[in-house]
């Protein structure tokens, strides 16, 4: 290296050194301030759920929290109290999921990266407290039961067991089991719950990706292996995760505990209407 | 009775990274190719996919990827008059074996070499005086330049898709890059990794004491990217199984992602598996390789005949077989004569670690093999030798390469080694750990060579090759010199604790260092100082080339991938443009 690039070197390294440590430092703490689990709260997020606006937003929510219009839904009217969904109204199980991930998904809805009719206008009128309160909540939900498993034909769940586990040479694809963990129980936080989800729902999410009505997962993983699978294999797998039923996993113990401070009387579900 | 099988043009000895770059470029000359390659097929899908992948027990501590010592192995010696004994367990390196090579279950750290690393020799003399260096440090020019062999560079980074921070484009300093590298005619086709935790508090140490931190350039590709040849390649998800696995989710540049598929739908290009190839026939009066003889699948000896032999075998394995086939002169550390087997060269590790004791999280677990966080200060072009005594140098880094349960459970001195107090210190320390490492350069010796062995044979009869191999005075020094910088580093990193390895005993074979063995066929201007002529071609038979980094004179301290895939594609245009055309020696001696 010559004397002549030693001395530019120098020179931009006077300058680089300090955008290096400041940059990462204040990406970090962004990021960490919009999950920030500590601020969040179950019973705040029942209320939510519940479609109780008139709710004291917490001491840290920011004023000016917007009120959900009750026609535009309650979660609960959906999702369930115990995040079970609707089968048969292609509502999702939210049950299982992670804090990480279903705050992820209202943050995508509400930006526009992941399109729904029903869920956007939701989304929007939420705040960033309500998403954390409402994403503590239900990730907190882990009784619900499933529905009896459908009769599906055994070579299109085979086909869709060969897809999740190993992929597809001929499409480029690694298998979902890579990510989504065995039986389909995620890798929290981020990678999200498959099994027992309802086929429908993941077959129309599967779509999404393939028509970039979804995007969002950061690297476009999701969107690229979509793109790549014939609508008979988004089939066959979508209905394989439906079918199977996960085995009893040990829940993994919290580091931060949600906020115990006293909290406003909850009504129950009835009177808010 | 030895079968013999149809000519070909090209026979290439293994089925690494360099069989699948020469096999894709040769077949598609027009050349008839066959890939000698002594392990099996393996693919993406289905034999890297999850779970059975990431069995540590399997492919880390029983090394399901690399080299069956069963089979064959090398006996090892620190220095002449030592009796030489086999490598019975892989420790201090692992070659590869199966489809793909080690560059399947590699990390990806993608280094360039400085462009003094090229011109060695005479870049010391010139800027040091010709006494500076003693006589036992037989370095030497490679006979090319960086400037000839940048192309190759940048044509090999795109293929392989290398994601990182260009620091110096057509001699511009880019902020964010490595200021001391050679300039690169075009920037990274991928941006760089997001950083780790552990990268980021060396940056900030780093960046405090005046160094220039920066992305480490990696092969585990940060975005979907199609390369040349229209290879996919999807972006890695920081799962922390690089090496050495395969990766199940095409994010990691390995030949079977990357160039194999185009040679593989070639019909003039044959992948033949489980064939190990024995030794390189040629012809005494004329002076050619004629073909290679190998065993089969059945146990069967075959001759393979060929127009021309390209040895792309594991870097010791190179050197090895040609002796085995009594090609050239072999090296003989006596008198100092010979070339085949001469300038064995490896790669001079230390460590640091930074305990925080549990006050920082790190996250270990997300990682990737070249996530990490470098300064290049230290590395042989960057910095003044005046007075120092040694020659070489390398760069120090913060890599976040795993955090999987066997391999990653880093503890102060002074811990016990089993029992309670272990487990508590494993437990304390497991996510509050940074390491650093210093990557440094290798320098030959007239002691560190190949040989053959006269006691030990493998599993087909022949003699094992023999290694003798001990660290030089030249890289004790360099060794010392700055691993003390980088534990200035450790030391502003703010740690509660910190413990240094230091380099200071012999060689040993046996904990795991680095695969990045080196030289043995080294290539040069002179017959009587190098095995292979600047285009790779053997000096003594025109139509036999070695491959890999057994041709590097001496090692730099860089990770060696990028230059031995350069090298091959540099190989491949004079091949293609000039040897085909006209087979002869290329270099006139």
């Amino acid at each position: 290296m010559s004397a002549q690039n030693l001395l530019i070197a120098a020179l931009v390294f006077m300058a680089g050194a300090s955008a290096f440590s400041e940059l990462e430092a204040q990406s970090g703490m962004e990021e960490a301030a919009a999950y920030d689990i500590g601020r969040a709260d179950v019973e705040r997020g029942r209320a939510v759920v519940v479609g109780v606006y008139a709710v004291p937003p917490g001491p840290d929510a920011g004023p000016g929290s917007p009120a959900i219009s009750p026609q535009a839904g309650a979660c609960f009217q959906c999702h369930g109290m115990d995040g079970k969904g609707d089968k048969a109204a292609v509502f999702p199980r939210l049950t299982d999921q992670t804090y990480k991930y279903l705050f992820d998904s209202l943050q995508d809805y509400a930006s526009g990266v992941r399109q729904n009719a029903v869920m956007t206008p939701i989304a929007k009128a939420l705040n960033d407290q309500q998403m954390r309160d409402v994403s503590a909540y239900y990730a907190a939900q882990k009784a619900a039961d499933y529905p009896p498993v459908d009769r599906v034909d055994p070579q299109i769940l085979q086909h869709g067991a060969a897809l999740a586990a190993v992929g597809s040479a001929t499409r480029g694809v690694q298998g979902c089991i890579n990510c989504h963990g065995p039986d389909g129980v995620g890798l929290p936080p981020t990678y999200p719950y498959l099994a027992g989800q309802y086929a429908r729902y993941l077959e129309g999410q599967m779509q999404a990706w393939k028509t970039g009505q979804r995007k969002g997962d950061g690297f476009g993983v999701m969107e690229n292996i979509a793109k790549r699978l014939t609508d008979d294999e988004i089939h066959a797998v979508s209905q394989y995760y439906a079918a199977i039923r996960p085995r009893t996993v040990t829940p993994e113990k919290a580091e931060h505990q949600a906020s115990t401070a006293p909290l406003p009387p909850t009504p129950s579900p009835s009177s808010a209407r | 009775m030895t079968v013999r099988m149809k000519p070909v043009d090209v026979a290439l000895v293994g089925g690494g990274l360099t069989a699948a770059i020469l096999g894709k470029e040769l077949a598609e000359a027009g050349q008839t190719v066959v890939a000698l390659e002594r392990g099996g097929m393996r693919q993406t899908v289905p034999d890297f996919q999850s779970p059975t992948m990431h069995d540590e027990l399997k492919y880390d501590v029983r090394h399901a990827y690399a080299q069956d010592v069963s089979v064959q192995t090398i006996t090892f010696r620190n220095f002449v008059g030592q009796q030489a004994l086999p490598m019975r367990q892989l420790g201090s390196f692992l070659p590869g074996e199966g489809v793909g090579g080690g560059a399947t279950h590699w990390n990806g750290q993608t280094w360039r070499f400085q462009p003094e690393w090229f011109v060695l020799k005479s870049w010391a003399e010139q800027r040091y005086g010709r006494g500076f260096l003693d006589d036992d440090v037989t370095i030497q020019d490679w006979g090319i330049t960086y400037e000839e062999l940048e192309p190759y560079y940048t044509f090999f980074e795109k293929v392989m898709g290398i994601s990182g921070a260009p620091g110096n484009i057509k001699g511009q300093i880019q902020v964010g890059g490595n200021p001391f590298e050679g300039p690169r005619s075009e920037p990274y086709p991928n941006p760089p990794m997001k950083q780790s935790h552990s990268g980021f508090l060396f940056g900030q140490a780093a960046a405090q004491l005046g160094y220039r931190p920066f992305p480490v350039p990696s092969a585990n590709v940060t975005r979907h990217y199609t390369n040349p040849f229209g290879a996919e390649i999807k972006p890695c998800m920081y799962c922390g199984f690089c090496d050495p696995f395969g990766c199940e989710h095409f994010a990691k540049a390995s030949p079977q992602v990357c160039i194999l598929p185009f040679a593989l739908a070639n019909k003039n290009f044959e992948m033949r598996t489980h064939s190990y190839v024995l030794r390189v026939e040629w012809d005494r009066q004329a002076k050619v390789a004629s073909g290679v003889t190998y065993v089969d699948a059945q146990g069967r000896e075959v001759f393979q005949p060929a127009s021309m032999v390209v040895l792309c075998a594991f870097a010791h394995h190179n050197p090895i077989l040609m002796l085995q086939s009594r090609i050239g002169q072999p090296y003989d550390p006596e008198t100092r004569t010979g070339t085949v087997g001469r300038n064995y060269t490896y790669q001079t590790m230390t460590g640091a670690e930074v305990f925080y004791d549990g006050e920082k999280r790190i996250n270990p677990f997300m990682a990737a093999g070249a996530l990490g966080t470098a300064i290049d200060d230290f590395n042989n072009g960057s910095f003044d030798h005046s007075g120092l005594g040694f020659i070489g140098g390398g760069y120090i880094a913060a890599y976040q390469t795993t955090g999987r349960p066997i391999y990653h459970h880093p503890v102060p001195e002074g811990t016990p080694r089993w029992g309670l107090g272990w487990k508590q210190a494993v437990r304390q320390h497991y996510n509050s750990t940074v390491s650093l490492g210093f990557h440094g350069s290798s320098i030959p010796h007239p002691n560190n060579y190949l040989g053959v062995d006269p006691t030990y044979t493998d599993a087909f009869g022949q003699p094992l090759g023999m290694l003798t191999y001990d660290f030089p005075y030249n890289d004790r020094l360099m060794a010392r010199y700055i691993t003390e910088k980088m534990a200035g580093i450790a030391q502003a990193m703010g740690g509660k604790q910190m413990s240094v390895g230091w380099l200071d005993d012999h060689y040993s074979i046996v904990p795991y260092q680095t695969t990045h063995n080196t030289g043995g066929a080294i290539m040069g201007t002179d017959p009587k100082t190098s095995v292979v002529n600047r285009y790779l071609q053997s000096w003594d038979l025109h139509n036999l080339w070695v491959m890999g980094s057994s041709v590097f004179p001496q090692n730099a301290g860089y990770n060696p991938t990028d230059t031995v895939g350069a090298l091959a594609y540099w190989a491949a245009d004079a091949m293609i443009k000039q040897y085909l055309k006209n087979p002869g020696p290329l270099v006139q001696p």
